[in-house]
């Protein structure tokens, strides 16, 4: 009897588990996304006695719709197999939520607070991706080590 | 019958578990964007001086009664660099072949990222270059420029223009 019950029981559970998939999956859709495309940043410039100069790229932004009754955040995260330059990444002109501190990417670093606070249902959202690029003479060029090459990643999570 | 339901329940209770625990405790993933940021970094090398040009006199001052030779320095030139190619040095020369007085010049480092970097001897400038400093790698820093300006009092009087090309080169 009890057998039974608990076999009944490890259907069901599979069953809802399942359809949390689903779902999460059906909202996952659509729910965030990136303009603007992929991006090269070339730095070509140096200061003598300094430093290569850095540069900045904002031709890419976040839009992100929102239709959760609980507070959300994005995190931002990149895969950057060898890398050996230096990049960063800032939300501005955010439209909803609050944006974090600039925030360095790291190859196989943990993803990191990108926007946070949320409101409920707030609806759609939008932000600028501020990225800059940066080396240092002692890192090198990409002629001799060729570029760095992020895969970044932007998830939104419900809390 | 009731030992299999307890271990039936041992198992269960566990899957049950790991299916809802982390979305209630860490969140909802409900959506993730990618996209891909290339940075490249092209071949850089610059330098810099701080003077655009400069006059050493040689007026005999200080000459020893008896003696032929004649010297003036000069050290208010900084010479400052960067380069991120791994394999790089500087040279200097001049555009006079044929100047009436000898014009020597010495670079002293006197700051740089670079742990190999370093200065050549003194060299009398000419029209092919000579180097200057090496070992530099891939590092920014600067160095002192030293020039002595030599006559002999049997050469007479006279002016030598020179026009110095600094180069970092492979």
């Amino acid at each position: 009897m009890w057998k039974i019950i608990y076999k009944k029981l490890i259907i069901i559970g599979v069953f809802l588990g399942c359809l949390f998939l689903i779902h999460s999956q059906s909202n996952a859709q659509g729910a965030i996304s990136t303009k603007g495309g992929n991006q090269t940043i070339s730095i070509t410039t140096g200061i003598a006695g300094g430093q290569p100069i850095s540069v900045v790229n904002t031709a890419t932004s976040l839009s992100y719709k929102l239709n959760k009754n609980s507070i959300q955040k994005i995190t931002v995260s990149t895969a950057c197999p060898g890398q050996r330059f230096s990049l960063r990444v800032l939300a501005v002109s955010v439209t909803q939520g609050t944006p974090s501190v600039e925030r360095t990417l790291i190859n196989g670093n943990p993803a990191l607070d990108f926007i946070t606070e949320i409101p409920a249902r707030a609806g759609n959202g939008q932000a600028t991706l501020q990225y800059t690029a940066s080396a240092t003479y002692e890192q090198g060029n990409s002629v001799e080590l060729g570029n760095d090459l992020h895969t970044v990643t932007y998830t939104i999570i419900e809390l | 019958m009731q030992k299999k339901n307890k271990n039936f329940l041992k198992i269960a209770l566990p899957i049950l578990f790991l299916l809802f625990f982390p979305v209630s405790i860490y969140g909802q993933v409900i959506g993730t964007a990618t996209h891909t940021i290339t940075v490249n970094v092209a071949t850089i090398a610059v330098l810099q001086l701080n003077t655009t040009a400069l006059n050493l006199n040689i007026t005999g001052d200080n000459v020893v009664a008896g003696s032929d030779l004649m010297i003036t320095t000069n050290q208010t030139t900084t010479l400052s660099w960067g380069t991120n190619s791994s394999n790089v040095k500087i040279t200097v020369r001049t555009d006079n072949p044929n100047p009436l007085f000898e014009l020597w010049i010495e670079a002293s480092i006197s700051n740089t990222t670079s742990p190999t970097a370093y200065s050549v001897p003194e060299v009398r400038l000419k029209t092919t270059a000579d180097n200057l400093i090496l070992g530099m790698g891939r590092s920014s820093g600067s160095a002192i420029i030293k020039y002595r300006a030599v006559a002999y009092a049997s050469q007479g009087t006279g002016t030598d223009s020179h026009g110095l090309t600094f180069t970092i080169t492979n």
